[in-house]
């Protein structure tokens, strides 16, 4: 009896250890891309290839310049921040169109500057990856 | 019979129906890559850079300035790490108390360094630079942090103020002007430019490498070979030596059987791509060599660019143009005053712009320039 009170506690607490631990490996991911444009802002250091950090509170804007059929979404124009992750989603931009989206680190990093993109973007949409070499 | 047939069919239609279906496509992904670019407006004719084995930490020879500089990109901070701005002289001490007479090359850089007390990784940080200070003669020594003595700044072969060609013990020896040296360890190969030799410092003695001290152009045996102002050395990895030389104009080179050729170059000033003899250049100044691509780069003082020469010795243009300015852009638009410092790490390539007072970072796969340091 008393051997199976102790066995249920045990499934019980690993059951919420489980649970604990899904719930921090989803909190700690980058929601997954869905649709129109996500713009992601990092930093790296040119010293140390390949290891780069996000940045957030970057200003990031899009102007859609082209449109063409067929397509997802109808945001010909957005503005905003980057915030967690150093990403800043919009969904509703308007895809299989010629885009200018630029970034703007000064807010956050000075000496990064602004920088800007003139792409097409396919119908699944697109990810603005921008880096600040330091 | 006919089952087997119908079920190639059904494959065949699958197939049909996998092959006309319009592929979904994922997101795109897309880069914008900026270069940071960092105002002090405080150098004063940068012509020396170096990176140790830490690469946190850049060290410039700031020769107008009289002083050794640290950048680190991390914090973005700019610091005087050796002599004091606008104090020129000839003094051993403090790392401010130090004093240096246009400095031009530097090499070494920070280390980590090994000790059974240190935290992980079991070593602690110490920067080790070897100085060429022109207008004193002399090859200085800074050691600062870990096992470094109170005296931090320490001349360690030729005198301040005694120029002269004496080979000897450290302090014995004589240089006339030493425009740049390449570092093997402890071990030193010193352009001697105003003696028109190359010295080579193995710790405690300076002797002669290659020339013999009087001025010419002469291909041959190392120790009866001739050069004028030789400028900066670097090795292969076959340990060939590549000499620049300001006042032949050329790239020599001085192989492991202790032979000196002229790899780019014919001893006249001008500016030409082309191979070997055919090439020219105008007083090229710093050399690097890049083991990634089997090539030297060499910054092209007199013409304002930045050459690239293969070890066969086809010369091209790899960045800039004999005109002078401070533009930035492609590698063709970039337009530079006089670079002299050259190093290269990580794909990208930072140039001491001496004139500009600035330095310029290239960034070698994406092919843009840009103003690193002003």
């Amino acid at each position: 009896m008393r051997y199976q009170a102790y066995s249920q506690w045990k499934r019980s607490a690993l059951s919420i250890v489980l649970l604990i631990a899904f719930g921090i490996i989803l909190g700690c991911s980058p929601p997954a891309f869905k649709s129109g444009i996500r713009v992601h802002t990092t930093e790296a250091l040119t010293t140390s290839p390949g290891a780069s950090l996000d940045v957030s509170g970057v200003t990031d804007v899009g102007q859609l310049l082209l449109a063409r059929d067929p397509h997802n979404g109808s945001e010909q124009a957005f503005e905003g921040l980057t915030g967690v992750f150093g990403l800043d989603d919009h969904p509703n931009a308007q895809t299989n169109a010629s885009w200018q989206v630029s970034v703007d680190y000064s807010r956050v990093i000075f000496e990064c500057g602004t920088g800007h993109i003139v792409e097409d973007v396919p119908i699944g949409g697109a990810i603005v990856v921008a880096t600040c070499f330091l | 019979m006919p089952r087997t047939l119908s079920l190639a069919l059904l494959f065949f239609v699958l197939l049909l129906v996998v092959a006309l279906i319009p592929a979904q496509t994922g997101p795109a992904t897309f880069n914008i890559d900026i270069s940071a670019s960092y105002q002090f407006h405080t150098l004063n004719k940068p012509t020396g850079l170096t990176v140790g084995q830490s690469t946190a930490v850049f060290y410039i020879v700031d020769s107008d300035n009289f002083v050794i500089r640290a950048f680190q990109p991390s914090n973005g901070s700019l610091t005087v790490v050796a002599g004091t701005v606008g104090a020129a002289g000839f003094a051993d001490g403090t790392a401010t108390s130090a004093r240096f007479n246009h400095p031009t090359g530097i090499s070494g850089g920070l280390f980590c360094i090994p000790n059974q007390f240190a935290p992980p990784p079991g070593c602690f940080q110490s920067t080790r630079l070897y100085v060429n200070d022109t207008d004193n003669f002399a090859i200085r020594y800074i050691c600062l942090g870990f096992n470094c003595p109170a005296q931090n700044v320490t001349t360690v072969a030729g005198q301040g103020g005694s120029p002269g060609y004496v080979n000897g013990t450290n302090l014995n020896a004589r240089f006339r002007r030493i425009a740049g040296h390449w570092a093997a360890g402890s071990d030193l190969y010193i352009c001697d430019a105003e003696n028109h030799v190359i010295r080579e410092w193995d710790g405690s003695n300076v002797t002669t490498f290659a020339g013999t001290g009087t001025p010419g152009y002469a291909d041959g045996p190392r120790l009866s070979a001739k050069f004028l102002v030789p400028i900066d050395a670097v090795k292969d990895n076959n340990g060939n030596l590549y000499i620049t030389e300001g006042g032949n104009h050329t790239i020599r080179k001085i192989d492991t059987a202790g032979n000196v050729t002229t790899l780019a170059g014919n001893g006249t000033l001008g500016y030409a791509d082309g191979t070997g003899m055919a090439a020219r250049f105008n007083r090229p100044t710093k050399i690097v060599y890049r083991a990634a691509e089997n090539v030297l780069y060499v910054a092209d003082t007199g013409n304002n660019s930045i050459r690239r020469v293969t070890l066969s010795g086809v010369v091209t243009t790899y960045s800039g143009a004999p005109t002078a300015g401070l533009t930035n852009g492609t590698l063709s638009q970039a337009r530079y005053s006089h670079p002299m410092g050259l190093m290269i790490l990580n794909n990208f390539m930072y140039v001491a712009d001496s004139l500009n007072n600035v330095i310029r970072r290239i960034d070698m796969v994406n092919g843009t320039v840009t103003t690193y340091i002003s």
